[in-house]
């Protein structure tokens, strides 16, 4: 999985540290002094680097809980995230992580508690409620075994119910949640999109299959789900896609108790897309004609339009609006 | 002479060595002829293999790394895979132990560096570069001269993931610095030579696959040649040449480029709206 793990001098001896060490006593283990060394330099490739990505160890100082960007998650009281990691194992091409970071290794933040002492700041500030997200910068369960993110942060949302976290993934790492009390403010968001552009774009991700079997596992043990159909690709036949992938993904859940479901089309920051376009330029998906609007590049939709609004009718088939948002 | 691409997207590699005597061995393990060019520094060229010898310390590995940049810049379309090949002592390893380098530190400046962690069978190691021989053996690595200037002027010329730095210790706490002659430098070297060879294909593997994925259709020479293109034009042609390459629009590449245009402001904009018609 990973070709090193660089570890910073500061929390070389953390505990958290020395556990995710001796999972990995074969691999190179080098010390920095700030992960920064590592992963911001400059002159990376990120796709080279995806090859052989690495473990950078580390601890996370100042904001460690920042609001949402606008448009993000549901609507209503303060919306914030957190990121207990950086980059994603996973190596999805459409991923606008590709864009934002220089480097492909992933950073894991080992001191939680100080996430945990900022999360609990924030809920109590936003009347002991708010919505927490986590998995924008990361998948929040892909490194479930190493992490213990789950086992870690659950408690505090035990301990405010009316604090809702969703946690996004496309992991099936869900086994710590499973043998935990199902918490009615914790949402596991899984992303799906249709089986095309899996084959096509997502590597090294749990097949949707597997994916589906996770939620409905997570379902049956009283956690709240979510499904998040992002990134649409337009392509000549999205519209068969997603109506067979929402048949499918449906007649296994209970409709009713999803706690929410999303649409979002492909989009990304203009910067993003420039610096992704140079890593990928043998990629077609970056060859496709884009929009470009407030800085944000989407794909032009060559099929006639308002394909977001036609998968939006067909999801009426099977959940309330209510259920529903469209993300922005 | 213009850039001419490599028909198997290879990378050169090029090597940097302090001394004559480390270069010996590897200008033997590949088949290096010398470049009597009359230049700053003495040079070694095989078939994708470039070898010069820069004299100890950090400025002339500085200089001799910018050096062979500039007279090989034409040779390939590629950014070249760079390796800084040498002795060094080391204050736990033992003598001839060939060692690739995960970490650099300069001794002056204290800041460090750090080559991709390629998979080796080698034994790891911290590569602290000094400016006069280091004696002490002080920390638990290696101790060179050259290795972090080297890698300062190597990034500047290709990404950080084509540079590397493989060592073999040839001094430490029992075996001090003043040990070292002509006869152990051969040996040691030849070990490493072997281990270079290997390193250099490693990474050959993944520069190849980068430099496929950036070559471009054999159309765009054709289109190219027949205009003169602005520096931002040529840019605009690479990338929508790379665009027909990506959608599997090869074949209608080749048909743009063999239709009568006036302008190459014209051609492109035919080829841009061809691919405006383009979904996945």
């Amino acid at each position: 999985m990973f070709s090193a793990i660089y570890v910073e001098k500061e929390i070389k001896e953390h505990p958290r540290t020395l556990e995710i060490l001796g999972r990995f006593p074969s691999l190179p283990v080098i010390e920095c002094d700030r992960y920064g060394e590592v992963f911001n330099r400059n002159a990376q490739n990120f796709r080279i680097q995806k090859q052989l990505p690495a473990l950078i160890l580390a601890r996370k100082y100042g904001n460690l809980v920042l609001p949402t960007p606008e448009g993000y998650g549901f609507e209503g009281q303060g919306s914030y995230y957190f990121s207990h990691m950086m980059n994603c194992i996973y190596d999805c091409r459409y991923c606008f992580l590709q864009g934002m970071y220089r480097s492909s290794n992933t950073v894991l933040f080992v001191n939680y508690e100080d996430f945990y002492s900022d999360l609990e700041r924030h809920i109590r500030n936003t009347d002991n409620a708010g919505n927490y997200y986590s998995g924008y910068d990361c998948d929040s369960l892909a490194l479930e075994p190493i992490s213990h993110f789950c086992q870690f942060f659950l408690p505090l949302f035990g301990k405010y119910p009316n604090a809702m976290l969703e946690i996004r993934t496309k992991s099936t790492q869900v086994r710590g949640l499973l043998e935990a009390q199902a918490l009615e403010n914790v949402i596991v968001a899984m992303s799906f999109a249709s089986e095309a552009a899996t084959v096509r774009w997502e590597h090294k991700v749990p097949s949707l299959k597997k994916r589906l079997e996770a939620l409905v596992k997570l379902q049956n043990n009283g956690w709240p789900i979510a499904l998040r159909f992002e990134p649409i690709i337009f392509t000549d036949t999205v519209l068969e896609e997603y109506e067979s992938l929402f048949k499918w993904v449906f007649s296994s859940l209970n409709a009713e108790k999803i706690h929410s479901v999303s649409l979002g089309e492909f989009r990304m920051p203009t910067e993003f897309y420039k610096n992704i376009s140079k890593l990928y330029p043998d990629e077609a998906l970056y060859a496709q004609a884009i929009n470009v609007q407030d800085g944000e590049v989407s794909l032009k939709d060559n099929s006639g339009g308002a394909t977001i609004e036609k998968l939006e009718t067909m999801l009426s088939d099977f959940i309330s609006p209510a259920q529903y948002y469209r993300c922005a | 002479m213009g850039k001419v691409a490599m028909a198997n997207f290879s990378s050169s590699i090029n090597l940097v060595v302090a001394h004559g005597l480390e270069a010996k061995p590897i200008i033997e393990q590949f088949g290096l002829a010398p470049v009597n060019d009359g230049g700053a520094f003495r040079r070694y060229q095989g078939l994708g293999v470039n070898l010069v010898v820069s004299g100890m310390g950090k400025v002339n590995a500085a200089a001799a790394t910018a050096y062979l940049y500039a007279v090989t810049l034409n040779d390939s379309m590629y950014d070249p895979i760079w390796i800084n090949a040498g002795i060094a002592g080391h204050k736990t390893f033992e003598l001839g132990c060939t060692t690739i380098v995960r970490k650099i530190t300069d001794q002056g400046t204290r800041s460090s560096y750090y080559p991709l962690p390629i998979p080796s069978s080698l034994p790891s190691s911290v590569l602290i570069t000094v400016d006069v021989p280091e004696e002490e053996y002080s920390l638990d690595a290696a101790f060179d001269m050259e290795g972090s200037a080297f890698w300062s002027i190597a990034t500047k010329f290709s990404p950080i993931e084509f540079v590397q730095l493989l060592k073999v210790v040839s001094d430490n706490p029992n075996h001090c610095i003043k040990t070292i002659n002509k006869g152990k430098i051969g040996i040691y070297m030849e070990s490493l030579a072997v281990q270079l060879q290997l390193l250099a294909a490693e990474m050959q593997k993944l520069a190849s696959q980068h430099n496929w994925a950036h070559s471009l259709p054999e159309a765009y020479e054709k289109i190219a040649e027949r205009f003169s293109f602005t520096v931002t034009q040529s840019r605009q042609l690479r990338r929508a040449c790379q665009k027909f390459r990506a959608a599997e629009l090869e074949q209608q590449l080749e048909e743009i480029s063999t239709l009568k245009f006036q302008t190459s402001k014209q051609i492109l904009a035919e080829m841009n709206a061809r691919l405006e018609r383009f979904a996945v």
